[in-house]
């Protein structure tokens, strides 16, 4: 009896170690395989945003391109028929001279709007000249009267990769346009400096600031800000918000110039 | 007093291990644990009680008064420090249920075994599969919901681990405790099971202590 008491009580302790070991390793390869599974929803996801984005890119260039090609042909033609017209209409009546004049403007400006839109909607000079010239061309047309902008960045830039170019370019659009309409600032810098494999981008204002955390707080606000760190996901950037109500906004972008791990390919046109 | 005290000790020197590994737990959980963990410190609590336990049976014992009355008694504290251990850890609200109810199923059927001058085999029993029960329980929870990053720093896993050896360890002791453990059994034979159990409480106490000693991590731990 006392002999199979210890045997009984050795088979316990074994089977007690064996439940222990057990619970220790299938938990430490469930929460193994867990990682794995999180790691690959990460880079679906944010394939998933890239190629999002690159469709936005498509669809621009796509208006862009019918703006230009089919409205401003039949712009540029109805110019024409006008034009005929005019001459027609001097001859026969005089009177109506003032009205075909007025329509030409009404005309020549909506040619100019159109160009201008499509203009817009394709960064051009980022495609031709990179992204220091779309930069000052940036600044230079946001310059008036009000508001002075300006560009500083270092001698030599490196070459980036065109994607970068892309999302750069598109997040300084977005942070001078938030200056302009809700900071009421008067003057504004772009910074760009290159940093040992990377590029820092700082737009700073000094306007009336805002509380960062407020608006974000608020799902249908901020939808810009919210835009620029996913944008920035995909291309494994970091923004920093130096930004507090009551003085100018201070906010960094930080990107690695190395291949990403996303691919998207931006045609050349 | 003070002699015949050491004598015992001499005499008995596991029992002096023992009363020593009741200490490592409450200095480990008095200076290194995270206080602000709930599982901690009703542990500390209980292992403080365990060491007033150990203190008073030895003095019970110098003067030849019987002790055994403590060790039954501490099993109705071991249940409610247990149970408030886990009661606090556990999400599932059904298994939370089962220890609370649990709790106090076991402390009212163990009245009923109460003995004063023997082991009760029923108290000390059903303890056992009391504290298995709920470490078990803890075990499944632990797979099912995977909430610790890396168990081997999550102080609950260390604390139902010694349980788990603990009681699988003495259960069958205990059940038989009439043959192996009560005045009339041969004095080698009792001494034999007597220094098992010290033993296995020894490995208790070393595994709550691992256990004090990782809860620091354990509030990074949770994924
Ligand atoms: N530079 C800034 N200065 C002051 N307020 C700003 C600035 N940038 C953003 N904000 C505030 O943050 C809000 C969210 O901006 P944004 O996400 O770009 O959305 P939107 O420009 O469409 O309003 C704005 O409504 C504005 O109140
Ligand atoms: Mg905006």
């Amino acid at each position: 009896m006392k002999l199979y008491i210890a045997v009984g009580t050795a088979v316990l302790l074994v089977m007690a170690i064996f439940i222990i070991v057990f619970v220790a390793y299938y938990q430490q390869k469930q929460i193994r395989q867990q990682l794995i599974l999180k790691e690959w929803q990460e880079k679906y996801r944010k394939g998933l945003l890239a190629a999002t984005l690159q469709a936005q890119e498509h669809e621009r260039r796509r208006i862009a391109q019918d703006l230009h090609d089919e409205i401003g042909t039949m712009l540029s033609v109805t110019k024409l028929s006008l034009n005929q017209l005019g001459r027609t209409v001097e001859h026969n009546d005089p009177g109506s001279t003032v009205l075909v004049q007025k329509t030409r403007s009404l005309l020549d400006e909506t040619i100019a709007n159109v160009r201008r839109i499509s203009r817009d909607l394709v960064p051009t000079t980022l495609e031709r000249f990179g992204l220091v010239s779309a930069l000052e061309e940036l600044a230079e047309k946001a310059s008036n009267g009000e508001v002075h902008v300006e560009l500083s960045c270092s001698d030599k830039m490196p070459t980036l990769l065109p994607q970068l170019d892309l999302t750069l370019f598109r997040i300084a659009q977005e942070l001078i346009n938030n200056a302009i309409k809700h900071a009421n600032a008067e003057n504004i810098i772009i910074d760009l400096h290159c940093q040992p494999n990377g590029v820092l981008l700082s737009v700073i204002d000094d306007g009336r600031g805002f509380d960062l955390d407020e608006i974000l707080k608020d799902k249908k606000r901020g939808l810009g800000l919210r835009n620029i760190e996913s944008r920035l996901n995909v291309i494994d950037g970091h923004v920093t918000f130096d930004v507090e109500e009551g003085r100018g906004s201070r906010i960094h972008i930080q990107v690695k110039n190395l291949k990403p791990e996303v691919e998207v390919e931006v045609e050349a046109v | 007093m003070l002699e015949r005290f050491f004598h015992l000790y001499l005499e008995h020197p596991l029992e002096l291990t023992h009363d020593l590994a009741t200490v490592i737990p409450i200095v480990v959980g008095l200076f290194y644990a995270n206080p602000k963990r709930k599982e901690i410190r009703f542990l500390l609590i209980y292992f403080v009680f365990l060491f007033f336990r150990n203190l008073i049976s030895n003095i019970y014992a110098t003067y030849r008064i019987n002790n055994i009355f403590l060790y039954n008694f501490f099993n109705f504290i071991e249940i409610i420090g247990f149970g408030l251990t886990y009661y606090f850890n556990i999400n599932k609200s059904n298994f939370k249920f089962y220890i609370l109810i649990g709790s106090i199923l076991v402390i009212i059927i163990n009245v009923f075994f109460w003995e004063t001058n023997e082991f009760s085999a029923g108290i000390l029993t059903l303890t056992r599969i009391f504290g298995l029960s709920i470490a078990l329980f803890y075990f499944v929870e632990l797979l099912a919901e995977m909430k610790v990053k890396n168990i081997l720093k999550h102080s609950l896993f260390w604390v139902s681990s010694g349980i788990i050896i603990h009681s699988t360890g003495t259960i069958l002791i205990f059940l038989f405790s009439k043959i192996i453990l009560s005045t009339r059994a041969a004095p080698d034979i009792f001494f034999a099971y007597w220094n098992f159990i010290l033993i296995m409480y020894i490995v208790f106490c070393l595994f709550v202590s691992v256990g004090f000693w990782v809860s620091k991590y354990d509030e990074d731990n949770y994924a």
